[in-house]
């Protein structure tokens, strides 16, 4: 998976959203949450998981004002088999964005990190002390293998949060 | 307090580009007040606040926080505010890695040619992770409450398997995120985030993809260690995690062998 700056800018800032003004001149809970399933049931998933967050973006605004203003609060035990609440499903999908922007951000750092290093590796570092260059090569290898590993940690997330976008379709279909 | 209420409004629905007006007051106590302004911001009248000026949220989410004087002490001031506030007001976590510039009022100038100071060090304390925090945030907690949870069957140095912080309270979850950066720290494995609640029995429901068998032992042994100091962690025994797939309930772990010898308290109101 790739994601561009804007991307990764975008998961950073995806729930810091005004909400309708609507919301804070105190709408009825129902309509509020009528509006998080009409948000929700617009939603058309991309076939690329990088484009996942721009595809979300219209539903933060609605998913803000139910979780504050009219969040769930059912409260019964959930055995094997049952539908776990809608909004619950959405507040899910809210928190690992949310997780995977950390986890680009973090990516992103590892990059620089073994770019940096190679920079310095293929330029200065030639004419460098030996020690420094095995210094240096194993910081960039370090880097490296943590860029990969988290490359692949966002990419089993992404998954996470496709499946989970699509038990919300699934869910507001079925009227749950 | 419905101050406390607007603020927190204010400052977890903030977006890059909007604006405020804030003052920030010593004394006779620390207090910090924001006001969302439209169109282009002036400075107020700064009455007898230390500082007071024009904030505005940059494009990754932070503030940055314009006002004449000395940056430094306005970054602490805020600092300070955040952390005396954090407890009853999570939403202050959202100030964390704000900036500070010098502006001398008027309007204000371009973002993006302004000196801005940050310092990382200074907020270190606002988010304090570890089983007080965990059981106040149970202690509040009624039946149906949503509660972000982070969870880990490999604690690393913090030895915290798991943290909890009330959704509501925390809708963008700058709290909840500023706790994991301190448990980060101690370079804890992988680990799962979603929606807890107290059913009407009490049993703390945990709901996600992801969870495993693992988790439930580690936040069992955690909780067996800690309930002796922190009773109120007590709630947690009898935890349900409901592996969900497609927006079902895939599978309940759970397992009443491991809270042996942790007692419950009595659920909070409902």
């Amino acid at each position: 998976m790739t994601a561009s700056a804007d991307q990764s800018s975008w998961i950073r800032r995806v729930l810091g959203v005004d909400l309708p003004s609507a919301v804070a001149a105190g709408v009825a809970a129902e309509t509020i949450r009528a509006g998080l399933m009409r948000a929700a049931s617009a939603v058309v998933l991309p076939q690329d998981n990088a484009a996942l967050p721009d595809a979300l973006t219209p539903l933060a605004p609605a998913f803000l004002a139910a979780l504050m203003d009219a969040p769930e609060t059912s409260a019964e035990p959930l055995g094997v088999g049952a539908a776990v609440p809608v909004q619950d499903q959405m507040a899910d999908v809210a928190g690992q964005l949310d997780f995977l922007g950390r986890k680009l951000d973090e990516w992103s750092a590892a990059l620089d990190d073994a770019e940096g290093a190679k920079g310095w590796i293929d330029g200065a570092g030639a004419a460098a002390d030996a020690d420094d260059r095995a210094t240096t090569l194993a910081s960039y290898n370090e880097s490296r293998e943590r860029g990969l590993s988290l490359q692949a940690e966002i990419a089993a997330m992404s998954e996470k949060i496709r499946a989970a976008c699509n038990g919300v379709s699934a869910s507001i279909g079925r009227g749950a | 307090m419905a101050g406390d209420a607007d603020l927190a409004r204010t400052l977890c629905l903030r977006q890059p580009g909007s604006t405020y007006r804030f003052a920030l007051r010593f004394f006779p106590e620390l207090e910090l007040r924001m006001t969302r302004t439209r169109g282009t911001p002036t400075q107020g009248d700064a009455g007898d606040a230390a500082f007071a000026g024009v904030a505005i949220v940059d494009d990754a989410g932070k503030f940055v926080f314009c006002a004449p004087g000395e940056p430094r002490r306005l970054l602490w001031g805020l600092s300070e505010w955040a952390k005396s506030a954090a407890d009853r007001l999570p939403a202050a976590a959202a100030l964390i890695g704000s900036g500070a510039a010098p502006w001398e009022g008027g309007t204000l100038l371009d973002p993006a040619r302004l000196a801005i100071r940050r310092d990382d060090a200074l907020w270190s304390g606002v988010a304090n992770p570890g089983p007080e925090q965990t059981a106040r945030v149970l202690s509040g907690c009624a039946p149906g409450d949503r509660l972000w949870y982070w969870l880990t069957d490999e604690p690393g140095a913090s030895g915290l398997p798991v943290l909890l912080q009330p959704a509501r309270d925390d809708p963008n979850r700058d709290f909840l995120n500023a706790l994991i950066d301190v448990v980060a720290l101690g370079e804890p494995g992988p680990a799962e985030t979603g929606i807890a609640y107290a059913t009407v029995d009490g049993e703390i429901q945990f709901l996600g993809a992801g969870l495993r068998r693992a988790h439930l032992d580690a936040l069992a042994a955690w909780v067996g260690d800690e309930a002796g100091r922190h009773p109120e962690l007590g709630r947690i025994a009898g935890a349900r995690l409901l592996r969900t797939t497609a927006g079902r309930v895939q599978a309940a772990i759970e397992d009443a062998t491991v809270w042996d010898g942790v007692a419950r308290p009595a659920p909070t109101g409902g």
